[in-house]
């Protein structure tokens, strides 16, 4: 039955791609096979019902010109050349090399069958073409339905967990796009709880995300970048500050990445780090926190303090 | 097999445009067995212009002694490629955008003008994927980069993330991956006498030696894991499953807004950093040995 449909829908396009002027709807079931037979109103009433469907699926790849001067009986139907159909694209060798790096980075199930389509433009022939190998979207369970409503522009709900409440609520969202940050994935949107534009960390979702049939209101705003209301959110200090932490000689290689300077001591090195974000700082910390001072300001001591007594208390 | 109409299309504009083209490359490009690509073809063979017009695409399938090969005569005036559908736009732009994030590995200019040149191909032009990347030094990339290429080595002082330990190595990379953001470079480690992968961007420093590796021809390029061995319990907050690769990740179950999971590791002092880091996100269940070692290590914080 597919492979019916399939042939149909491509004689349909062969047919109208052919002819020299738009066609009726008689014309085309006259010449492609597969609506016939029509010798009865209920055959044709089914002919009709197959030709919107194909219409329907067609036009996900097609753009058709469809002109009714009077009447549906008497409509003409084309296919829009220029615009359903790739002009001619000359691409340099490393153009082709970047084509097939993007073709094959996706690892999600949905984006990574998309983007498979950029193969027919590459060729198999430049896939290991770099020394260069990508990866992105790997397992990620949530891209799939938030891709499909972002292009859509359809409302989305899901259920939410927010660290800040300590509860997990259903959240209707207008979602406008996706960001991967810090190896974070997060949806970009409007937010109807709180009545403002918020980002979502995918992480953060459970269930299904349910793609609802409402419209969007507010349009992507083309002013906002989220990769930078993220970086605002971490930052916890309005100036950069500066840390000093003792470390062991060839040891706590996470802050001595961050350290700005160091110098030696008997005891060992002592780091200079510069910091807005004492959250994350202090994080980093935590990490190495049997085998670290942190000689100043008191404050970051006193933040580190508070993570390890979080942990000690689930742990005793 | 189900056949698509897309997928039809698309397989005759590319015959007509690379005929004559090697069956098992037309299977490469549409990720297609060799049979099913067969399939296609003795259907495309049906395809026709009309019951009144009445002609068929000519697609043969030549077997010889040079391969299998597909010629095809006539596509019905069907050689070019229908554009990208909007999920398959996003998805290329995406990978795009993806590549434009990391001027390092890829020059931003290229992919800029690779954008423009391939809207026309696109249903839409829109972006709606946005990619931060980490800093990752451009000198150190470009070392790493010039030793691939000519196929010598580099003496770096790397952090270990498994246990935060600086060491000094020789390196002869292979190849950079650039896995969700985060660069790493593939490399047979001469300290290790062995394929390790390292991430750039813990890579202290490195300096360009100009001497030729000496296990280039028998190494490869794959940026597998080693297996983890030790099984824990662990009890988190859902959001930090993100911490662990998904394979390592088995028996989860709910216990309100937080969940249990049974998590293998390589290695326990990494894995008790993290849990230190955490906040009291993760708690160790089991084995016991590793949750006494979380407490005496922040024990140790707390009394100093």
């Amino acid at each position: 039955m597919a492979v019916d449909n399939t042939m149909r829908q491509l004689n349909l396009l062969l047919v109208l791609m052919n002819s020299q002027r738009p066609l009726t709807r008689s014309e085309i079931f006259n010449r492609v096979s597969g609506y016939a037979p029509f010798d009865s109103d209920k055959e044709l009433d089914a002919a009709g019902r197959k030709f919107e469907r194909d219409k329907t699926d067609l036009r996900q790849y097609l753009v058709f010109n469809e002109v009714s001067p009077s009447g549906d009986s008497q409509s003409t139907y084309s296919i829009d050349l220029e615009r359903s159909f790739f002009a001619e694209v000359e691409l340099t060798q490393d153009e082709l090399i970047l084509v097939s790096l993007a073709t094959g980075a996706w690892r999600d199930a949905h984006l990574g069958q998309s983007a498979a389509a950029g193969a027919i433009i590459a060729g198999p022939e430049y896939r290991g073409g770099s020394s260069i190998f990508t990866a992105i979207g790997r397992d990620e369970r949530y891209l799939k339905p938030l891709e499909q409503a972002i292009v859509q522009k359809l409302i989305i709900e899901f259920e939410y967990y927010s660290r800040s409440s300590n509860e997990t609520k259903v959240r209707k969202v207008e979602p406008w796009r996706l960001v991967l940050h810090q190896e974070h994935w997060y949806l970009f949107g409007f937010d109807y709880e709180r009545e403002s534009e918020l980002l979502f960390r995918l992480s953060r979702i459970s269930g299904d995300v349910k793609i609802t049939k409402e419209k969007i209101l507010n349009p992507s705003p083309q002013d906002s970048d989220p990769i930078e209301i993220i970086r605002s959110f971490q930052r916890t200090e309005e100036q950069l500050q500066t840390a000093k932490v003792r470390v062991p000689v060839t040891d706590c290689a996470n802050l001595r990445l961050l350290a700005k300077s160091f110098e030696e001591s008997p005891s060992g090195d002592i780091l200079a780090i510069e910091y807005d974000d004492a959250y994350s700082l202090s994080r980093e910390i935590a990490l190495v926190c049997d085998r670290v001072d942190v000689l100043e300001p008191d404050s970051l001591k006193e933040r580190v303090t508070k993570l390890i007594d979080q942990v000690t208390a689930v742990h005793q | 097999m189900a056949v698509q109409f897309e997928t039809a299309v698309r397989m005759l504009a590319y015959l007509r445009a690379n005929s004559p083209v090697e069956l098992q490359t037309v299977a490469e490009v549409f990720n297609l067995k060799p049979t099913q690509v067969r399939r296609y073809c003795d259907l495309l063979n049906e395809a026709r212009i009309g019951e009144f017009y009445g002609e068929n695409a000519d697609v043969e399938i030549q077997d010889d002694e040079d391969g299998v090969w597909i010629e095809t005569r006539d596509s019905l005036g069907l050689d070019k490629q229908i554009r990208f559908t909007p999920d398959e736009s996003i998805a290329i732009i995406g990978g795009l955008k993806y590549l434009e994030a990391m001027p390092y590995l890829v020059e931003q200019k290229t992919v800029s003008e690779l954008l423009l040149k391939l809207q026309a191909t696109f249903a839409t032009t829109e972006s709606i994927i946005e990619i931060g990347t980490g800093e990752v030094d451009q000198n150190i990339v470009n070392i790493l980069k010039d030793a691939i290429a000519g196929r010598t080595c580099v003496a770096i002082t790397y952090g270990a993330a498994v246990d935060q330990k600086v060491s000094q190595r020789t390196i002869e990379p292979v190849a950079l991956q650039a896995n969700e953001g985060v660069v790493y470079v593939r490399a047979f480690c001469q300290s290790s006498e062995a394929m390790r992968t390292f991430r750039v961007d813990r890579i202290l420093q490195a300096l360009a030696i100009n001497e030729p590796g000496i296990s280039q021809d028998t190494v490869n390029a794959d940026f597998a894991i080693s297996s983890p061995s030790i099984e824990t319990r662990l009890r988190m907050l859902p959001e930090m499953l993100e911490s662990f690769a998904p394979e390592t990740v088995s028996g989860v179950t709910g216990v309100g807004n937080l969940i249990e999971a049974t998590v293998k590791v390589t290695n326990g002092a990494w894995l008790t950093s993290l849990v230190l880091a955490s906040a009291g996100d993760i708690e160790v269940l089991s084995p016991q040995e590793l949750r006494n070692q979380v407490l005496e290590k922040a024990n140790k914080w707390l009394s100093s």
